[in-house]
């Protein structure tokens, strides 16, 4: 049996490519709109998002067959709530100036619809370990989109990517300039549509049927 | 009360103690460490202020410490402009000295503005001859990102560098914010003193012009005396 066609494997892989929450649900837009003009502050904002992602999958998991019903989203809400300060306070105290950067979109996690959506979705219903591959696909199908979208936006807004100048300064000189548009929240609508367009078209529901 | 609801309140009161105290130990573990990057991103706004550091330089905490220890003096202004080494009820307006060979290069003043949602901290700098800004920062906002908060960018506060804190006639009148672009506002014979405000975000704008103003003039006297050295 061929690791593909595990149920881990499928869990895993199904919200990175077919069920992307960006590219099919249009989930998460908020923070991909904002933190996205860098490439290093996305990817430590997916890095905090797929810690909280995981491990709020996990505890649902873990609690869900002693969650009241009743006061179940509010369950949820205190732990994605927990985990988020959790990430804020460690990025504080070790990576103060990135944390900085983010300023409140640390905290907006806790708004991210994602993680509320796959808890609720998934989490309830499953094991603790598919829940914690579900939480870790989603994290990084939702990552790997801001990623190519800030890597556009730094590249064409700034010239540059992780800081490091990559058009050189010859073409400055020959009168190319920076798309001042990339780094405002119109250039994400725009790359994110492409991407949105994409991915559908080529990976996703679409694309298959 | 049935015993569903009284399950639910049980459960609900159990999760509220366990985070809480999850959450209490890791704030508590690591407050050392977050004190100590705020006291060292304080430093660093002081310095790049002052410009006695690049945007552009990367240095450890403790590099910047060293800088901030051998390029920066902290002393205390009374009301009337007279400076002394220890704060006491007389002398409570802090500044920070940069000298060169005993004469007074350039000062910062740390400040503090009401925005839209909460307090805006940070520094603005004048050379030693107590009217050019050479520097403004800020180190602690809660403004809006992409509003309020472009007062923390490099274009915003690069404007303050090169205007005067005074008029024409040498008047004392603190750097004004306009509301747009400053040209648009401001009389030619008022470009020295005006910048550009952040649109979208006049309440931090003017919040920021307001009680610029009113920590400019506290320290007034000993810019004074500077200006007519």
């Amino acid at each position: 049996m061929s690791i593909r066609s595990t149920k881990s494997y499928k869990v895993f892989m199904t919200p990175i490519v077919q069920a992307n929450p960006i590219a099919t649900a249009i989930l998460g837009i908020c923070s991909a709109l904002a933190v996205t003009t860098q490439v290093l502050p996305s990817i430590i904002m997916v890095l905090a998002m797929t810690f909280v992602l995981s491990f709020s999958n996990v505890t649902v998991s873990l609690l869900r067959h002693v969650i009241p019903k009743n006061i179940r989203i509010i369950v949820e809400l205190v732990v994605i709530a927990s985990l988020v300060i959790l990430a804020d306070q460690f990025l504080k105290a070790f990576m103060f100036s990135v944390s900085k950067q983010l300023s409140v979109f640390v905290g907006l996690i806790i708004t991210n619809c994602i993680i509320m959506g796959r808890a609720e979705a998934f989490a309830l219903g499953n094991t603790p370990w598919y829940s914690f591959l579900d939480g870790l696909g989603n994290g990084l199908g939702y990552g790997y989109i801001l990623v190519v979208v800030s890597v556009f936006r730094e590249l064409l807004g700034s010239g540059t990517i992780l800081g490091f100048q990559i058009i050189p300064q010859s073409f400055y000189e020959m009168g190319y300039t920076d798309i001042g548009l990339m780094v405002l929240a119109p250039g994400v609508f725009i790359t994110i549509g492409l991407l949105v367009w994409a991915q559908n078209r080529y990976l996703g529901i679409e694309g298959h049927g | 009360m049935s015993s569903k609801a009284l399950q639910s309140f049980v459960f609900a009161f159990g999760m509220c103690v366990v985070c809480a105290l999850l959450l209490t130990g890791a704030a508590m573990g690591l407050k050392d460490r977050q004190d100590q990057n705020k006291l060292v991103d304080q430093q660093k706004n002081i310095l790049k202020a002052l410009g006695e550091l690049e945007a552009s330089e990367v240095l450890t905490g403790e590099e910047i410490m060293a800088r901030f220890q051998a390029r920066c003096e902290l002393v205390y202004l009374s009301k009337d402009g007279r400076m002394s080494a220890q704060a006491d009820e007389v002398f409570t307006l802090p500044l920070y000295l940069v000298r060169e060979a005993g004469e007074i290069q350039k000062y910062g003043v740390p400040f503090k503005a009401y925005g839209l949602w909460s307090w805006i901290y940070g520094y603005i700098a004048l050379d030693g001859g107590g009217d050019n800004v050479i520097g403004f920062t800020v180190y602690q906002h809660a403004e809006t990102p992409g509003l309020g908060a472009e007062c923390e960018k490099p274009w915003f506060q690069n404007q303050f560098k090169g205007k005067r804190i005074t008029d024409q006639d040498g008047d004392f009148v603190s750097i004004w914010i306009a509301k747009g672009a400053y040209k648009d506002e401001a009389k030619p014979n008022q470009y020295h003193h005006y910048i550009d405000g952040m649109s979208g975000a006049t309440i931090t704008s003017k919040g920021i012009e307001k009680h610029l103003k009113k920590t400019l003039s506290q320290y007034e006297p000993f810019s004074k005396a500077l200006r007519e050295q």
